[in-house]
């Protein structure tokens, strides 16, 4: 089992953004979240890749509990199991494209960046400042830079909520194609019910 | 990437930053070095050239340009003293060594001193080649003079290059010293005669250079006197009562003891006493008495310290507030990027770099910034120092180097972890920054 949450409580301020989640994720399942604005996607997302410490009940990856763990020993997860591709991108504005998916390469099965690069249709970008990318080709370099040290799972959290029909088939078919390479574990949020049909083994969940 | 790079990225990123960050702490450390290379070549200079000279006598004037120009060779004389005068006091039994110094004439800025061997001895110097002189007009050179074994030169007049020369007398070299990092390095040394006889100025009789003791035995003038030539003795600075002297010693060509000492004139006495409580009654019973000078060098010498000490005191806490400016900027620099990274910093933080990592990446990035501004104010310093040494003559007389002792390495030390201290604490925000909160800022 990859993912085990058992219990699993979130409150902020007082107020309670997730409460008795109880779900497991098999090894090469997919999960989609589905949940409105504020329903909380993003604050799962957080507590599944240890960014969040949960106010109640438990998270295990891979038997590992997190609360059992060490804050650095969770970092080492994060950097060796997990990609993840940002709602808001948060790519190193004074980095150029190739800079920024190099920046987080870390392990010796990394990805080629140029492989990544080519692959996402960035060969003539790669020399060019993050800053001065459209929209598109931004999250395109997200989705490289998620997918370099091709992590068993993948965190992508609403990966195509700003794109029109094509680029959002685009986007879902690349992701998809590098899960099927990598046999890797795809975790998505979104409201978008569009991404729905591009999946065929899949855990679903709406909050 | 590694973090280096990763650095060096943010460094040019915030370029301007960097660059007044780094020169501001080269400017620290240029200062500071100066200072103390300074001062240490100063204070070396002054107890090496110094070393066992209790009293010097010379004429009346500024008793510390007495001890300049007779013990460190780097002012114009007070003017000369009669023998007959100087020779009264070295009989004074309270006086271990005393040494005569007569001046007047150099070659190619370097002094001829006219003295004996006694001062060769005094600084503990040997020769390197060749041997003493032994007659007038032979010389042993110090080791910075350019000047070898059977060399022949013609003496300039006056201690500045550019005088008129003694085109009657060659010199010769003799011999030349071994280095000794002491003023003797850069003199011409010769005996008292060979400087009296090209001024025209009765030979002393010169048997206490053999044999201190017996001094009062000579009657023996043997050396023939030579024409005395018709000239203008000495530097603006000469006070008339010098020119009488010298009138005088035109006239008569006696070798009647007391005629022959009454017409000699010596530049400067160099005395070391037998004991410490004489370094205060002679000088005080010369000056009362006669119409001499006696001046204490360590005396002098302090109370120019203590007068340049203001002046290197205020350098000394300019250099510090520059470093202490360059510290603040560099913390300034981090602290106020550190707002607008925050979201880069929780990015890495996500992928799975460790505190340790955030931490150590931005006081790396600091410590970049100080190790380049150190090592500028290094390269600044050396080339400040070279500049100076090489326009200011006395610094590039008394041979002043740049040397790596406690205070260099002190200095940048202190700069290095002035610098150090100020990136800790951007570093540590840093590094506890809420990854998530982070994350989801929206504005
Ligand atoms: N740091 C915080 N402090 C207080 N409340 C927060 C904080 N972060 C999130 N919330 C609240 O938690 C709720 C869930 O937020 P979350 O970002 O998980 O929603 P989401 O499902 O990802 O929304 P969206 O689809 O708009 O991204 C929201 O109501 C939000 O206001
Ligand atoms: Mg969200």
């Amino acid at each position: 089992m990859l993912f085990k949450i058992k219990n699993l409580e979130y409150k902020k301020s007082n107020k309670t953004i997730l409460n008795n989640l109880n779900f497991n994720i098999e090894e090469g399942k997919h999960l989609l979240v589905l949940g409105s604005s504020g329903s909380g996607k993003t604050s799962l997302l957080n507590l599944m890749s240890g960014l969040l410490k949960p106010t109640n009940g438990e998270i295990f990856f891979k038997d590992h509990e997190y609360s059992s763990l060490l804050e650095e020993e969770i970092d080492k997860i994060r950097a060796t199991n997990f990609g993840f591709i940002f709602q808001k991108l948060h790519l190193i504005g004074h980095l150029n494209v190739k800079q920024n998916i190099d920046l987080i390469k870390n392990k010796n099965d990394s990805k080629k960046v140029e492989n990544l690069i080519h692959g996402l249709g960035l060969n003539q970008k790669s020399e060019q400042m993050v800053s001065e990318l459209s929209v598109g080709e931004a999250q395109r370099v997200a989705i490289a830079r998620g997918l370099a040290n091709s992590p068993c799972v993948i965190f992508a959290d609403e990966p195509t909520s700003s794109l029109d029909d094509y680029n959002t088939q685009k986007v879902m078919e690349l992701i998809l194609e590098q899960t099927k390479q990598t046999k890797s574990t795809l975790i998505v949020s979104t409201h978008d019910k569009r991404i729905k049909k591009y999946f065929s083994k899949i855990t679903e969940m709406s909050l | 990437m590694s973090d280096l790079r990763f650095v060096l990225y943010s460094l040019k990123y915030r370029f301007l930053n960097s660059f007044l960050s780094i020169m501001l702490t080269a400017f620290g450390v240029s200062i500071a070095l100066l200072i103390s290379q300074f001062g240490n070549h100063i204070q070396n200079r002054i107890n090496l050239d110094g070393q066992g000279i209790d009293i010097v006598v010379g004429a009346k004037g500024s008793p510390l340009q007495l001890i300049l120009s007779s013990v460190y060779h780097i002012d114009i004389p007070t003017g000369n003293i009669a023998y007959s005068q100087a020779k009264k006091i070295m009989n004074n039994p309270q006086i271990e060594e005393s040494i005569p110094l007569a001046l007047g004439d150099n070659w190619r800025g370097f002094r001829i001193v006219g003295t004996t061997t006694n001062y060769i001895r005094h600084y503990d110097m040997s020769l390197s080649t060749g041997r003493y002189w032994d007659q007038n007009f032979e010389v042993v050179v110090g080791s910075s003079v350019n000047l070898n074994i059977g060399d022949e030169f013609m003496g300039v007049h006056g201690l500045l290059e550019d005088g008129s020369s003694h085109e009657e007398h060659k010199y010769d070299v003799v011999g030349i010293l071994k280095p000794s990092g002491t003023v003797i390095d850069r003199l011409i040394l010769t005996s008292l005669n060979s400087v009296l006889d090209i001024h025209g100025l009765h030979k002393v009789d010169n048997s206490f250079e053999k044999n201190h003791e017996h001094q009062h035995d000579h009657e023996h003038h043997k050396e023939e006197h030579r024409d005395v030539h018709e000239h203008d003795h000495d530097e603006e600075k000469h006070k008339s009562e010098d020119e009488n002297h010298h009138k005088h010693s035109k006239n008569d060509k006696e070798t009647n003891e007391t005629n022959v000492l009454g017409s000699s004139e010596i530049t400067a006495l160099l005395i070391k006493t037998k004991s410490p409580i004489e370094n205060i009654n002679l000088p005080r019973s010369i000056n009362r008495e006669s119409s001499l000078q006696a001046a204490n060098p360590a005396l002098e010498i302090n109370r120019l310290i203590s007068l340049f000490g203001i002046g290197s005191k205020s350098f000394a806490i300019l250099s510090l507030i520059l470093i202490l400016i360059a510290s603040l900027n560099i913390f300034s620099g981090l602290a106020s990027n550190l707002e607008n990274r925050m979201g880069d910093l929780a990015v890495l933080r996500a992928v799975g770099f460790s505190k340790k990592r955030i931490f150590k990446i931005i006081v790396l990035e600091g410590i970049l910034v100080v190790l380049i501004g150190i090592l500028l104010g290094i390269l600044i310093g050396f080339l400040l120092f070279s500049i100076l040494t090489h326009n200011i003559f006395t610094l590039h007389t008394t041979n002043a180097s740049l040397i790596f002792n406690l205070d260099f390495i002190l200095i940048i030390l202190f700069v290095f972890f002035a610098g150090l201290i100020a990136a800790i604490f951007p570093a540590y925000r840093g590094s506890k920054i809420s990854i998530a909160n982070q994350l989801s800022r929206t504005i």
